[in-house]
């Protein structure tokens, strides 16, 4: 019974269809991103193909969960609906009960009048009144007995009604997850279909890595020639610590466009501190706020790139990345921070050391 | 002849709404016979002994006084047999639904910790298409705008896993309520079994008394007229 409910279950909302498209679109094309540097219209076609096989699955995953919440609803439908009805009147023992008391209270009364009668009539009356009266007490005593199974039923009915109620509120919440459910995999559809559309648009953009030398900078040149000391980092520590900005000119930015950044980063006992405070250009009309200021911390990792949390002064969080350039005097900030209204919340940028 | 009566008057209402498969208002039709049978007995029982009080103990209307009010009697217990048995065949399947949800309500919570599951793989995936465009971007930086949205989705992804863990968490609740509803129903279900059979024991002994009812009638009046037969020769 509890095999065939299971198998019921399953076939209710099975996963297979869109498990397997899944299976399809990963298996696609798995070294598109990291082939996509190469770009040209080939990886465009490749993202094509896989915003494709995206959306096959996306489909697949909204019907499968739109089942999985309309076989919710049933459940929630039954608990909501299965109310019991109030017992019937005419079931209650309790007139029956008076009936035979009243009636037993009357007879008892007529047979001890005819107790000391000798009329042979009046006897015969006597007995068939106490038989009578013995047939009200077996009824009653039925009666009783009946009592207790419908005060058991009645028990059982006030527990049911409790434990329903107190079912229905997470099963309630539990529905509402599961009705949410689609509208969330559409938006994350769309989010696939967008990401696919700029992967392809990146891919047929000139190759203009972030981190090359703008031109006018410098190059930069050791002033002393001794070894470096041994650093946790693959590169030198110098490659992150200090101060750094943005260029007055031809600066590398994605994002929004800078109007300054100044960043200052500290090293002690291989954690990191820093600052960073910006300007951006909003776009005209923008009622945005165009400074940022944030603190960002955490430990020197054996790693090129460097990942740190940060805060900014309004309390929003996020991540900041530190990426030595290709000359020993850039280094490229990218942070993203939690989205907040009016507030920038990415930048990519190429920074000039002090 | 008396359980006759119940058992045609039950197995009639079933075939009928076996037909219909509506046992719900079969119930709602024998609950209302029932009330109005169970009205129609208490009345004639009120009156029997103001009516009969009047008249000679063999008055043939004495006798069919108590034989109405015990006719009235098997047709009340017949229609409170035929709502006890319809109340047990709903029980029946009040249980039964109840252990439905119960087991629907466990695949439901195995499904949300699929979901979550599911989401966890996917967020990795994601990282490794984050980490592999992101080596991509070295050179080729027109993918920055293609790596925030990869973000973004692995953020969604993220917060799916994080929802579906919540609605799993929620399943060893679920499952002892509505445990605890199929234990009810199932004590409701052998409390109405008990109590129709002991309404068809009791029955019994309702008719037992109506006849010991008619005894004392009759001899009420064989004391009066010890052999009428006798008295009307001349």
């Amino acid at each position: 019974m509890l095999l065939l409910v299971a198998i019921l279950c399953r076939a209710q909302y099975p996963r297979d269809v869109y498990r397997e498209a899944w299976r399809a679109w990963r298996e696609a094309d798995p070294n598109l991103e990291r082939e996509a540097v190469a770009g040209g219209p080939p990886i465009a076609q490749r993202a094509d193909r896989m915003a494709a096989e995206a959306a096959k699955y996306a489909a697949a995953r909204k019907s499968f969960l739109e089942d999985f919440a309309r076989y919710q609803a049933q459940q929630v439908a039954w608990l909501e609906n299965s109310a019991l009805r109030p017992d019937l009147p005419a079931l209650s023992t309790k007139s029956d009960t008076q009936f035979t008391a009243a009636e037993t209270t009357a007879l008892t009364r007529t047979i001890d009048t005819f107790a000391t009668d000798p009329d042979r009539g009046i006897q015969q009356l006597r007995q068939a009144l106490t038989r009578e009266r013995a047939a009200l007490d077996a009824l009653g005593l039925a009666i009783a007995e009946r009592r207790k199974s419908a005060e058991a039923e009645l028990a059982a009915a006030q527990t049911i009604e409790q434990a329903r109620i107190k079912a229905l509120d997470p099963i309630r919440a539990m529905l509402e997850a599961a009705q949410e459910a689609p509208a969330d995999a559409a938006r994350e559809a769309a989010a696939w279909a967008e990401y696919y559309r700029k992967l392809g648009e990146g891919a047929k953009g000139e190759a203009t890595p972030l981190t090359v030398v703008p031109p006018g900078v410098p190059t930069a040149t050791l002033n002393s020639p001794v070894a470096a000391p041994p650093t946790i980092t693959p590169v030198p520590l110098t490659r992150y610590v200090g101060s750094w900005s943005w260029p007055q000119s031809n600066g590398l930015y994605h994002g929004p466009q800078p109007e300054f950044i100044d960043v200052t980063v500290q090293e002690e006992n291989g954690d990191a501190k820093g600052t960073v405070s910006a300007r951006f250009k909003l776009p005209p009309g923008s009622t945005g706020d165009p400074v940022l200021r944030f603190d960002f911390s955490g430990k020197f990792q054996p790693t090129r790139n460097q990942v740190f949390d940060l805060v900014t002064t309004d309390g929003i969080k996020g991540t900041v990345d530190l990426i030595p350039g290709p000359a020993f005097n850039l280094l490229e900030v990218n942070f993203q921070t939690e989205p907040k209204p009016g507030k920038v919340r990415q930048a990519d940028v190429v920074l000039v050391k002090k | 002849m008396t359980r006759s009566v119940p058992l045609f008057l039950f197995l009639a209402i079933a075939r009928s709404a076996h037909a219909q498969d509506r046992p719900v208002d079969m119930l709602t039709v024998v609950r209302l016979t029932a009330e109005k049978a169970s009205a129609q007995w208490e009345a004639l029982a009120k009156g029997l002994e103001p009516k009969i009080a009047r008249l000679l103990p063999c008055n043939p209307t004495s006798r069919a006084a108590v034989e109405e009010v015990s006719h009235a009697s098997d047709a009340r217990l017949a229609a409170l047999s035929a709502v006890l048995k319809w109340e047990v065949v709903k029980a029946k399947g009040d249980t039964d639904s109840a252990k439905r949800v119960l087991a629907a309500q466990a695949a439901l919570g195995g499904g949300w910790n699929a979901e979550h599951d599911e989401a966890d793989k996917q967020r990795a995936a994601i990282e490794t298409q984050v980490a592999d465009l992101k080596e991509s971007m070295r050179k080729r930086g027109s993918l920055a705008g293609a790596e925030q949205v990869l973000i973004e989705i692995a953020t969604i992804v993220k917060q799916r896993a994080a929802k579906s863990e919540e609605q799993a968490g929620r399943r060893d609740t679920i499952n002892a309520l509505i445990g605890d509803l199929v234990i009810a129903y199932q004590d409701r279900q052998t409390a109405l079994e008990k109590e129709s059979a002991l309404l068809d024991v009791e029955a019994a002994k309702w008719s037992a008394y109506y006849t010991a009812r008619l005894s004392r009638a009759a001899t009420e009046c064989a004391i009066i007229n010890p052999d009428p037969a006798k008295k009307r020769k001349p």
